[in-house]
Formats: structure tokens, C-alpha cells, sequence
């Protein structure tokens, strides 16, 4: 076997389970050579750009001509391919079986762990049970949070950002990255987004960043930076206290012109960070995010696994809401074991990020999350769902004491929170509701509608959110009313806006959630 | 009172019996009642038989998700430590303090070497770590000692704390583990396994457990 197969198997096998597309492949074996010939394509000569583009399609063509031996050889197969023509590769290993490899006295062993039966699979086969990113379900991790503040180098930042990636199946929150602002010149932020955005394309990950804007000193400069780079997978959550939204207005106005949702974490509700993954929103409790910045590490674990329940589906057309607690316990143990599976693979699975973000800490504030999808329009008890997450809670905490009795001391947590849309879930059933003047905010309906989703929002303790969509008239005067109004007078720890169309004139919110 | 028997079942119904009628009832630190029987010895003469059925018993309920025997051994084999535990067996065990491999490089080769040694004694507490006032996630094995007699290689665990409903039973099996690893690289039969509880502890809220299981 070459030297270059040997490199490609010993990545798959990191996450046995997964497929990967020949760009992910490349940049796993030939990653140096790959970022030298993205650095030419880059740069502003022609001639450079030609010459990367050539680099890179070479680095293509050599890990082509590998895989596919490896295809001939039954070590691998081809799982799809992509919209462009793209290959995706994994390995041909059916659960429970090994593949032992030797090269120059070195040796891999690739596993496929066989999953045991989880007590969700007949919800799973009804479709109201589904695993976010169900096939690397358990080799990766949903949501990592990075603290730019511990690097002084871009380069340095960029590149533990791409390497996270190995280990994440959703979203990096990129914490404190109001101090990269403050601390680069323009060049050097536009230089960064523009790389970071073409890595997450490369990846199909999802960076967000979040900017405290008491911090900050540039942030309004540096608009142009944020909202340039072309990908729906950066998002942006500014963290700020309600008396303070007034001053965000460029802010607004420029995320309404480049027509990205915008993010407000009301920093008298919580402190701890929240941000924005394609599952739902991330955060982390109080009391850890207390602990967590005394211990000033570089990168800790945001979530592990995610069971995504459409409600809509689950209580049918008979309002059926009996067994919704053991739904949720059976929810928790399938994640407990989700956990078991990790931790077994744990070196595999995350080693190279946890070496990376170096602490011993990484996995200590880590949580599980149960979301749910079309909440509202289900009719489900709030009483109930409360019950059920004390329930979950006690679980949660039982478990913790049996691993501690056995010396196992490890973490096990569950967190609530609302899903963005899944795949083969229920249409959207959002009762919608337009804000087309700041006054109906005073209305004793939207009152109602708003307390309510407060209080559901209140039991969310993996990030409530109020999101409001445009669809009409405001002017930016009065759209900056109807947010310092929802920030100050409700209790949302996270206001998400979403402008869908048109500049500021034309609009008019909407809200979902 | 030593307590002694042939199967671990056996001394564990006998020890958690014990502890029911004998223990001290009190409040622990964090406000959980429980009972307790201080420097309790429990002696299991041949674990080898039946060493897993604790663990298989716990497992079988549906109020808890008893944790893997694969785990509760990877715990004493696995010499990398892994983030997701707070501590961990196996790296102390073999790399205690980034220095010692204390089994391959000590008991065995000396049990090899001085069959009658008295000197086969692993530590798991490491002052250096664990002597913190408000670390609370602490081994609770505090050290593990190799005796050779009679062909048979017996071993004695000492531990700090013990509940002897949950994890008892995890805690033997990880001795056990180990023992039988020792016993094969030098070529004995396994014996038996004492271990002393310095506090054997039942909690409140497993005592309806616990008198179902010695009813079965």
C-alpha cells in the first residue's frame, strides 16, 4: 500500500461511519499543499491565480487516482455523487467488522462500532425522532465554542478554526471576536473571512461569531468585513443590553441591506454565550459559563449528540400527550448511550481537537440537546413538558452519581431547546404574526402571543429564542423601536431577525419561532 | 466483621445486608442520606466464577442505564487519559504521574522475580492531584496490592469511599480486571479479592432497590 492510501485510510478512520467528498480528502492528506495553492488563488495576479487553480486540480486528479485504487481494492466505496460531479467516499466496512492495515511497521486498525438498539428507534421509523446529522451522529461533535481572544495570530486562529472541523458536525461559536476586530486592521479581518468562508464551503461547517458590542470599538467600520463573504454558513450574534440596542442602528441597516438574519442576545438575561448552528441555537448554562472563564481555555465542547422531535407529529390529530415523559426519557438514554459510544472513541473521534485546543477541560461543559420542532402548533402542556424536563433532569443527575460510584466520573446533560427545520419533519405549522407598526407591539394579542413564547422560551435551557421575519413596512426609525421594545420589556435571551427581502422601507416583521 | 464467600453475589447481598443493619445513618456532604459501616472487609474467594453478575443484575433495570462492563474495564486498561472523565484508573495505573507504568514495569516483572514479595503494591491516590480542598472528583480506589501464595495471585483494594450498591460492584470488576492481567503475564491462577471500604455507604434512595434485589 502507498504512503499516500495509507494517509487516506488512517482519516477515514477517525470517523468510520461518515462519508467524505474528494475536497475534504485532499485537504486531509495534502492540506499544506492544498493551502499554498489557495493562498496563489487569492492573490490579485493573474498568473498566480492560474498557476493555484492548476495546483489544486492536481492535488485533485493524484487523490482521485488513490481512492480509486482503493475503490478497486474493496477498501473503500463510492457513496454518491455531488451536485458537481463531486465524489464522496467511505469505507467499505459493514457494522462490528475490522480492517487491519500494516505499512512500515506502523499499523491502523479501523473499527465500525456496532450501535446498540436505542429505545427511539420506533419513533425514529414514524419520523418523529431523528438524529441531527445522524451519521456522524456519534464520532463528532454538534458545536465547539473557540475563544479568539486567546490568539494573537489570524493565521493561527484560521487554522484551529479548519482543523475543528475534523471534530464538528454543526457549528463553531467564535466567542470574543469583538478583540479580533479591535486588534487587526481591515486588510487583515477581510483577508480572514474571505479564507474562513471558502473553508466552510470546503466543509460545509458553520462558523458564527459572536461580538460583544460593549467591548467592541470598530464593530460599525468593520460592517463591510462582516456582511462581504458570500456563505449562509457564517452568522453573526451581538451580545448587548437592552438600554444599549438603540445605538445598533448601522448595524441593522447593514445587515438588512446584505440580507443577513441578525442575532441580539440580551445580555441582562444571561452571560453566557449563545450562537447559531443549522440544528438550533447553542448555549451553556450559567453556573458551567461561570466556571468555564475562570479556566480561560482556547476551545471547549458546546454539544455532543442531538435528538430532534417533531411535536407536531408526535401528538397527531388525537392530542395524544401520554407517554410524551417516557418519550423524553427514552430520548435521554439514547443520548447516554450516544455518550457511551464517545467516549470509547473518544482519541478517534475529537483526539486531534482536544490536543489542539490543549485542555484538560474541553469536554467539562458539554451538554446533549433534545429539540423541539413545530412546538407551538402541537398544543402540547407547557405544564407538561416542564415535568418531563424535571424528569430528564433527574435521569440526567442519577446517571451522574452511578458513573461517579463506579469511577467513571463523567458529565451527562440534557438541554431543551426549539429545532430549525429537519429534513423529513412535519411543514411548518408557525402561527405567523406581522408587526407592520411598532404601536401593535401595545396590542393586548401580541402581548399574549409574546408572553407565551416567553415562558416556552423560559424552559428552553439550551436557548430560547423570539424570531421576527419581515414581510413589509418599516422604517429603520421604527424597526429600531420594535427592537428596543421586545429587548427591553420581554425576557428573550436571544432576538433573531431575519431580513428576508428589500431594503428598510419595505419592511415589516413577521415572527415565528 | 470480615464478611467472606465463595461468589461475588454472595458477598455482595451479605455486605449490602450488613450495611442495612449495621450502618450509621447520616447526612452526606451533599445533603443525600445514607448508611454507613466504616472499615468494612469484604473477601470474594473465587470472583474468577462470577464476577460479572452484579453488574449484569444492574443492568437489567429500567429505572438507570447501568454502565458497560466494556467500560467499567477500559477504566482500568486504558492508559491514555480521556477528557470525558474528571479522573481516570488506567493512566494513574500505568503512567501514574507521567512516570511509572506500575504494572508492566513493577508488580509483574517483580512478581516474576520474588514470588513472595510483600512489595506488589499499586497507588491509585496521587497527593499531587487529589490533595485539594475542594476537589471533589477524587479515585475512590486508593490503592491495590498483588500477593502471590499458594500459585494464586490474591489481591486487596483499598477504598476511600464505597456504595456498595453501585459501585461495588463496578470497583471489584476493575480489580478484578486487573488481577487477571497480572496473573496471566506471570502465569498464576487467579485468587481471591479482598477489598476494604474505609466507608461502605448505601444511599436512602436506593434502599428499596436494595431490598428488592436481596428479596430475589
Amino acid at each position: 500500500m502507498r504512503e499516500t492510501e495509507f494517509q487516506i485510510l488512517t482519516f477515514l478512520r477517525k470517523d468510520p461511519k461518515n462519508e467524505f467528498s474528494t475536497t475534504q480528502i485532499v485537504w486531509a492528506v495534502e492540506g499544506k499543499d492544498a493551502e499554498a495553492a489557495r493562498k496563489l488563488i487569492t492573490s490579485d495576479e493573474k498568473k498566480q491565480k492560474v498557476h493555484g487553480k492548476s495546483k489544486l486540480a492536481q492535488l485533485h486528479r493524484k487523490i482521485l487516482y488513490h481512492l480509486n485504487r482503493l475503490v478497486t481494492e474493496k477498501l473503500l466505496v463510492i457513496s454518491r455523487i455531488g451536485e458537481k460531479g463531486e465524489k464522496y467516499f467511505s469505507l467499505a466496512l459493514g457494522e462490528g467488522e475490522e480492517l487491519h492495515i500494516e505499512k512500515n511497521h506502523r499499523r491502523i486498525i479501523i473499527t465500525r462500532p456496532v450501535t446498540p438498539a436505542l429505545p427511539i428507534e420506533g419513533y425514529e421509523q414514524k419520523g418523529i425522532i431523528q438524529k441531527f446529522e445522524e451519521k456522524s451522529w456519534v464520532e463528532k461533535l454538534n458545536s465547539v465554542l473557540v475563544n479568539a481572544e486567546s490568539f494573537t495570530d489570524l493565521t493561527n486562529l484560521a487554522n484551529f478554526l479548519v482543523k475543528s472541523f475534523d471534530g464538528v458536525n454543526d457549528v463553531i461559536g467564535l466567542y470574543g471576536f469583538e478583540r479580533v476586530l479591535k486588534m487587526h486592521n481591515d486588510s487583515a479581518v477581510s483577508s480572514f473571512m474571505h479564507n474562513l468562508a471558502v473553508s466552510c464551503e470546503d466543509y460545509g461547517r458553520s462558523i458564527c461569531f459572536i461580538i460583544d458590542l460593549e467591548k467592541a470599538d470598530r464593530v460599525e467600520s468593520t460592517l463591510p468585513l462582516l456582511t462581504k463573504p458570500a456563505t449562509d454558513l457564517f452568522s453573526f450574534v451581538f451580545e448587548v443590553h437592552p438600554r444599549e440596542v438603540n445605538k445598533m442602528g448601522r448595524i441593522v441597516a447593514e445587515f438588512t441591506k446584505a440580507r443577513i438574519p441578525l442575532n441580539i442576545k440580551n445580555k441582562d438575561q444571561t452571560s453566557a454565550p449563545f450562537f447559531v448552528g443549522r440544528a438550533g441555537i447553542y448555549n451553556f448554562s450559567e453556573e458551567d459559563w461561570r466556571i468555564a472563564q475562570t479556566h480561560k481555555s482556547q476551545a471547549i465542547a458546546c454539544a455532543q449528540s442531538t435528538l430532534c422531535l417533531d411535536v407536531y407529529k408526535y401528538v397527531g390529530a388525537g392530542k395524544d400527550f401520554s407517554d410524551f415523559r417516557k418519550l423524553l426519557v427514552n430520548a435521554s438514554k439514547a443520548l447516554l448511550v450516544a455518550n457511551q459510544l464517545q467516549r470509547k472513541g473518544y482519541h478517534d473521534y475529537f483526539g486531534s481537537i482536544w490536543k489542539t485546543a490543549s485542555t484538560p477541560d474541553f469536554m467539562l461543559f458539554s451538554r446533549n440537546y433534545i429539540r423541539f420542532w413545530n412546538f407551538e402548533a402541537s398544543e402540547l402542556p407547557l405544564e407538561l413538558v416542564r415535568s418531563a424536563k424535571e424528569e430528564i433532569d433527574r435521569f440526567s443527575a442519577s446517571e451522574y452519581i452511578i458513573y461517579q460510584a463506579c469511577g467513571m466520573p463523567t458529565r451527562f446533560e440534557i438541554a431543551l431547546a426549539p429545532a430549525f427545520k429537519m429534513g423529513s419533519f412535519s411543514p411548518e405549522q408557525f402561527q405567523r404574526m406581522e408587526i407592520t407598526r411598532p404601536e401593535e407591539l401595545l396590542s393586548e394579542k401580541t402581548k399574549n402571543i409574546l408572553r407565551q413564547r416567553e415562558e416556552l422560551s423560559s424552559l428552553f435551557n439550551g436557548g430560547g429564542i423570539a424570531s421576527f421575519y419581515n414581510s413589509g413596512a418599516l422604517s429603520l426609525q421604527e424597526f429600531m423601536r420594535v427592537l428596543e421594545t421586545v429587548a427591553t420589556t420581554y425576557r428573550f435571551p436571544l432576538i433573531n431577525f431575519e431580513f428576508k427581502r428589500g431594503s428598510m422601507p419595505e419592511l415589516k416583521l413577521t415572527e415565528f419561532m | 466483621m470480615p464478611i467472606r464467600g465463595k461468589t461475588t453475589i454472595e458477598v455482595w447481598k451479605q455486605a449490602l445486608m450488613f450495611i442495612l443493619e449495621n450502618g450509621e445513618h447520616f447526612l452526606d456532604s451533599n445533603g443525600r442520606g445514607a448508611i454507613e459501616a466504616t472499615n468494612l472487609q469484604v473477601t470474594i474467594e473465587t470472583p474468577e466464577a462470577d464476577i460479572e453478575e452484579p453488574i449484569k443484575l444492574l443492568r437489567r433495570s429500567d429505572e438507570w442505564v447501568y454502565p458497560a462492563q466494556e467500560e467499567i474495564a477500559d477504566i482500568v486498561t486504558h492508559k491514555r487519559l480521556s477528557p470525558a472523565y474528571a479522573y481516570s484508573y488506567g493512566p494513574r495505573i500505568f503512567n501514574f504521574n507521567g512516570a511509572v507504568d506500575q504494572i508492566e514495569n513493577y508488580v509483574i516483572p517483580l512478581l516474576k522475580y520474588d514470588t513472595k514479595s510483600r512489595r506488589a503494591m499499586v497507588m491509585i491516590w496521587n497527593p499531587i492531584e487529589d490533595c485539594r480542598m475542594h476537589n471533589k472528583l477524587v479515585p475512590g480506589i486508593i490503592c491495590i496490592h498483588f500477593l502471590l501464595r499458594r500459585n494464586k495471585l490474591n489481591v486487596t483494594s483499598i477504598v476511600r469511599s464505597n456504595d456498595f450498591f453501585f459501585g461495588w460492584p463496578a470497583n471489584t470488576f476493575q480489580v478484578f480486571t486487573l488481577m487477571k492481567h497480572v496473573a496471566e503475564s506471570i502465569g498464576t491462577a487467579t485468587g481471591s479479592i479482598t477489598t476494604f471500604s474505609m466507608s461502605a455507604h448505601i444511599f436512602s434512595d436506593e434502599v428499596a432497590h436494595i431490598n428488592k434485589l436481596l428479596r430475589s
